[in-house]
């Protein structure tokens, strides 16, 4: 397979915006697949009965974990097989019910001063399809400078 | 509930306590293919074991939520005694109707890769218990520091995770702006 890679050190400043993402509508199917994966059984994540009665919801939930995954996805996608995400930081400022959307945003806040030790920060936002805010976060990327790859290889 | 009664000596106790390390299961290649599944996540980093070495790996990483993956039924209470210890949060003395948990947030450090069919190990601490009035009532808000090693002992993650514990909420109560599980 081809190594890709798009996006390099030397090319970012802050107030560079990372292509945003879209996930959803959160449907059974998501959350039954995740709570599998996780072998999370709490009724929280796909019991619309359950959690009516139990917690006052009006529908089930996204787990934490699982919006988590995808902001992640949207990350480690951006910065491409050379990219490392070294830290990350999240939040949760509201649920994602049965129907919601999860639309993820990033943008570059803070930039290494020395190419020899590439990182940026970002912050980064959720929101839901009403415009709501679901989470914030921030993160730490290193990336390649254009003129040394940088892997994190072992 | 006032924060005083939510927040007994006996819960405040357990600020400091700290898990035996422990192994933790080695990820296969269809827990990978699972989260693949759940997520649409198909980098080849964590598919791929030619294209891994292709960058330098060894072989193919473990997508870096998996690091230090615990399945959630091993930490339930009703566990073997060893199992329930991956997480003390699960044997903390709290109030008998907090049994509404989310994630209220959490802080992660991946320090260096980690690979499919490594054999890695955790261990955690509680450093935080404190109680917050919000809109679903008195919050107990616990934090946990976990750190995971790979077999040379080199840390290969750090974590610090918040989680927000309310008491039982009836129909229409909130809708949870606290944060979710």
């Amino acid at each position: 397979m081809k190594i890709q890679q798009d996006v390099y050190f030397d090319d970012l400043e802050p107030g560079h915006e990372l292509p945003g993402r879209e996930y959803g509508p959160l449907t059974i199917v998501d959350t039954v697949r995740w709570a599998g994966l996780q072998e999370n059984w709490q009724h929280l994540h796909y019991d619309r009965d359950w959690v009516r009665e139990h917690d006052g919801l009006r529908a089930f939930i996204a787990s934490g974990a699982y919006r988590q995954a995808l902001l992640m996805r949207m990350l480690t996608d951006w910065i491409g097989p050379r990219g490392w995400l070294r830290k990350i930081s999240i939040r949760h400022t509201h649920p994602t019910f049965e129907g919601d959307t999860m639309r993820y945003s990033a943008v570059v806040v803070k930039k290494s001063p020395d190419p020899a030790d590439p990182w940026i920060e970002c912050e980064l936002e959720g929101k839901n399809q009403d415009g709501r805010q679901i989470l914030t976060g921030r993160c730490t990327l290193l990336l390649p400078p254009k003129t040394r790859l940088n892997t994190g290889a072992t | 509930m006032s924060e005083r009664e939510v927040l007994s000596e006996v819960l405040l106790a357990w600020i400091g306590r700290t898990s035996p390390l422990q192994p933790l299961e080695v990820l296969s290649a269809s827990d990978v293919r699972r989260y693949v599944d759940a997520t649409g996540d198909a980098n080849p980093l964590w598919l791929d074991d030619d294209f891994a070495r292709s960058l330098g790996h060894r072989g193919r990483l473990l997508p870096p939520l998996l690091v230090g993956w615990i399945p959630f039924s091993l930490k339930e209470q009703g566990a073997s005694e060893r199992l329930a210890s991956f997480d003390l949060r699960r044997q903390l003395p709290v109030p008998e109707n907090y049994t509404n948990v989310r994630n209220a947030g959490s802080e992660t450090e991946w320090l260096k890769p980690a690979f499919l069919g490594e054999p890695l190990s955790s261990q955690s601490r509680i450093v935080d218990i404190v109680a917050r009035p919000g809109k679903m009532g008195m919050g107990i808000y616990v934090t946990q520091e976990e750190q995971v090693f790979n077999p040379k002992q080199e840390i290969v993650l750090r974590r610090r995770h918040t989680i927000a514990l309310f008491p039982k909420q009836p129909f229409g109560a909130k809708e949870g702006s606290e944060g979710d599980r």
